[in-house]
């Protein structure tokens, strides 16, 4: 051990300064058919199917026809309305984690207005209620532990995730009260849903998401709040120094995110699935931190990677609808893992240089 | 008089699964290391325990006892020991982000825990559960049945061995990190991995160790939670998860100290199950939906004991200095 350490180790680590844009596609790519093939071998293990069918149905299971490519994209903004979302707060060093938290909390907000309104309002009058209360109840949701946070410190992480299960509770109490049968019903109501837009249901999704990801890059970039945020987040003396309020970005963005969050809520009660459950949602909470972590809360990125998985999701029900006796959905969860543990290790090669001993350019 | 006695007998099995979960993040936490994969370290264990004691019993006519404790038990370790490992090769070596990485562990190991049942299920042809008796009789043997002393037996001797393991794991745990040079040295990796680098501790050899062996006791919590809290029966839940955030933020609350996990885990589980057991104890009806919203309480005093935590600031009841950072020597 003690001879050892004299000598240049065999491999070591050197921080890189910058890598060029080309080079850090390539390792994103080869991250990716790297996860493509460990998820091919784990369906070649479970089915009888060889690769290429195992690809070929993963990608005629999501262009097959226009329910699915709809499916396929709705399921996409989904994700990427709660990770831009998401975004600023963690670029602003706080971690929410409590995203499905918030987008209960925003469907439950609208779902009230659904269930105790939506036989008397017309929809003109009933949808914006909807939206802006949503919106504001997903806030009220996040910027309770930013309150926290910054008054004690608190630990945010903990106290989103816990944010969650409350609000899961609320949800399971707001069905059975609602619901006069106490069964899991459906609140159907006259008005309240979405309007079709050129004809697809899912239309305005799509304009929302769309929508969502040019305002959150000029938010974050364009303006004086964005450049505050990323101050906070990193260099929060100088934030000080500078005159920032702590205190008031962090309430602000926290309330921003989960208001964002809360608007994927009311989607989901107007458009999606017209009532609220527990459910909603399921698991894009996290799934999404991990969406705006990978994609440096580039919303471009954050769009790229959202398809990804939506692909993952849907080529995985394919596969499992095709071997229904021994597959089931939950498939999906494991290759989508697999894909976001690639992709998070591919991370290291974009930020670190592995050199080996004797190599002279070392120090460059 | 009844309500009482299952209201105990169930939350200290409750709370055994929370302790496993706990101790398990407390050790990996020592090391600096916050993982957020503890749900999922739980679904990898309990899976792997209960299928590998699933697939031993259907193997043998007469399965051997030592094999039936044995099997599982390792097997639930090595596989959550796995995913400890995957998340220490993740942000120790590869410096991914420990938030993130949990999550992402979370999500894995839950896909894992959940695939694998409803395989078991094609297998057995069974479509709502399966269920591995011989260990879990095994495992649930108890003095209560033998001695027959009341009230008493029923509270605090018909538990498996696992229940008293877990509480004899704690004060170890608690030994090894106050007490021995190598619980001082990881704990030291934990305040400050550049001084204990200086001082000639191999913080990589220590963060590995502490975070796969506190992967493996997550798992032995979730098999637990199969075992014993289901009476070996593996069905499609998803309450486990919920276990595994609890432990979680069980460790803030018993200040990274084992020997409070041990009262704090079963406090935690006495007021899960308040709403179940309240209203019968004392005599009051209350709705159905109204038991949902107790049904808060625990993720409530979690909120609560995290606020409380963080407006005192009492030195020795503070994390780890360096919990969450990722340590780069060449950073230094």
């Amino acid at each position: 051990m003690k001879a050892d350490a004299k000598r240049e180790p065999a491999l070591r680590l050197v921080k890189r300064d910058s890598i060029s844009p080309a080079r850090a596609v390539i390792v994103r790519a080869v991250a990716i058919i790297a996860a493509l093939l460990v998820c091919g071998i784990f369906f070649i293990t479970v089915t009888d199917s060889s690769i290429i069918e195992i690809y070929s149905a993963m990608v005629s299971g999501t262009f097959r026809n226009s329910i699915t490519i709809n499916t396929f994209f709705r399921e996409a903004c989904m994700l990427l309305i709660i990770a831009i979302g998401l975004a600023p707060a963690f670029k602003m060093s706080f971690w929410n984690v409590g995203g499905q938290g918030q987008v209960l909390a925003g469907g439950m907000a609208a779902a009230m207005w659904l269930f105790y309104l939506g036989n008397k309002l017309p929809n003109a009058a009933i949808l914006p209620l909807m939206f802006v209360s949503a919106a504001i109840g997903g806030g009220i949701w996040a910027i309770i532990p930013a309150v926290f946070r910054v008054k004690f410190s608190t630990n945010e992480t903990l106290f989103t995730l816990m944010m969650n299960y409350i609000a899961i509770q609320l949800v399971k109490y707001l069905r059975i009260s609602w619901s006069p049968i106490h069964a899991l019903g459906m609140i159907q109501r006259k008005s309240g849903s979405l309007p079709a837009l050129f004809g697809n249901a899912d239309g305005l999704i799509y304009v929302i998401a769309a929508v969502g990801v040019v305002l959150m890059y000029i938010y974050m970039n364009k303006t004086k709040q964005g450049y505050e945020i990323s101050v906070v987040g990193e260099a929060p003396n100088t934030a000080r120094y500078a005159g920032i309020s702590e205190l008031k970005v962090i309430l602000r963005t926290a309330f921003l995110s989960g208001a964002v969050c809360g608007i994927a809520g009311f989607l989901y009660v107007s458009a999606i699935d017209h009532t609220i459950s527990e459910t909603m949602g399921g698991g894009y909470g996290f799934t999404a931190v991990i969406v705006a972590w990978l994609a440096k809360f580039n919303p471009i990125f954050m769009t790229l990677i959202s398809m990804l998985i939506s692909f993952v999701r849907s080529g995985s029900s394919e596969i499992v609808s095709r071997n229904t006796t021994t597959l089931d959905s939950s498939i999906a969860n494991i290759n989508i893992g697999i894909f976001l543990f690639f992709m998070l290790g591919c991370e290291f090669f974009l930020n670190y240089k592995v050199v080996f001993r004797g190599r002279k350019d070392a120090k460059k | 008089m009844n309500t009482l006695i299952s209201w105990l007998h169930s939350s200290i099995i409750y709370g055994t699964v929370i302790m496993f979960g706990a101790l398990g993040e407390t050790l990996t936490e020592k090391s600096g290391h916050l993982n957020l994969g503890v749900p999922g370290l739980m679904y990898l264990g309990g899976f792997a325990g209960f299928a590998s004691a699933f697939i031993y019993e259907r193997s043998t006519e007469n399965p051997n006892t030592v094999l039936l404790i044995l099997i599982p038990l390792l097997c639930a370790f090595l596989a959550a020991m796995l995913g400890g490992l995957l998340y220490s090769f993740m942000t120790v070596t590869l410096r991914a982000n420990q938030n993130v990485t949990g999550l992402a562990l979370t999500s894995l190991g839950v896909g894992i825990g959940t695939f694998g049942s409803a395989r078991l299920l094609s297998v057995t042809g069974s479509q709502s559960y399966s269920v591995a008796s011989a260990t879990s009789a095994v495992y649930t043997a108890n003095l209560n049945s033998v001695t027959n002393l009341g009230a008493f037996g029923q509270i605090f001797l018909s538990y498996g061995f696992l229940t008293y393991a877990a509480i004899i794991l704690a004060v170890l745990m608690n030994y090894f990190l106050m007490h021995t040079r190598r619980g001082l040295n990881l704990r030291a990796v934990g305040e400050n991995p550049g001084t204990a680098d200086a001082a000639g501790i191999n913080v990589t050899l220590y963060k590995y160790i502490a975070t796969s062996v506190g992967g493996g006791i997550c798992g032995i919590g979730g098999f637990y939670y199969i075992i014993e809290y289901s009476s070996g029966k593996w069905s499609s839940q998803n309450s486990l998860e919920a276990v595994g955030w609890l432990a979680v933020a069980l460790v803030i609350f018993s200040t990274w100290k084992p020997k409070n996990t041990i009262w704090a885990s079963y406090l935690f589980a006495l007021l899960f199950w308040m709403a179940t057991n309240l209203p019968a104890l004392t005599g009051i009806r209350i709705p159905t939906s109204v038991t949902e919203l107790l049904k808060m309480t625990p993720y409530v005093v979690t909120i609560l004991v995290l606020v409380i935590a963080s407006t005192r600031k009492k030195k020795e009841n503070q994390g780890p200095a360096s919990l969450g950072l990722s340590y780069f020597r060449e950073e230094r």
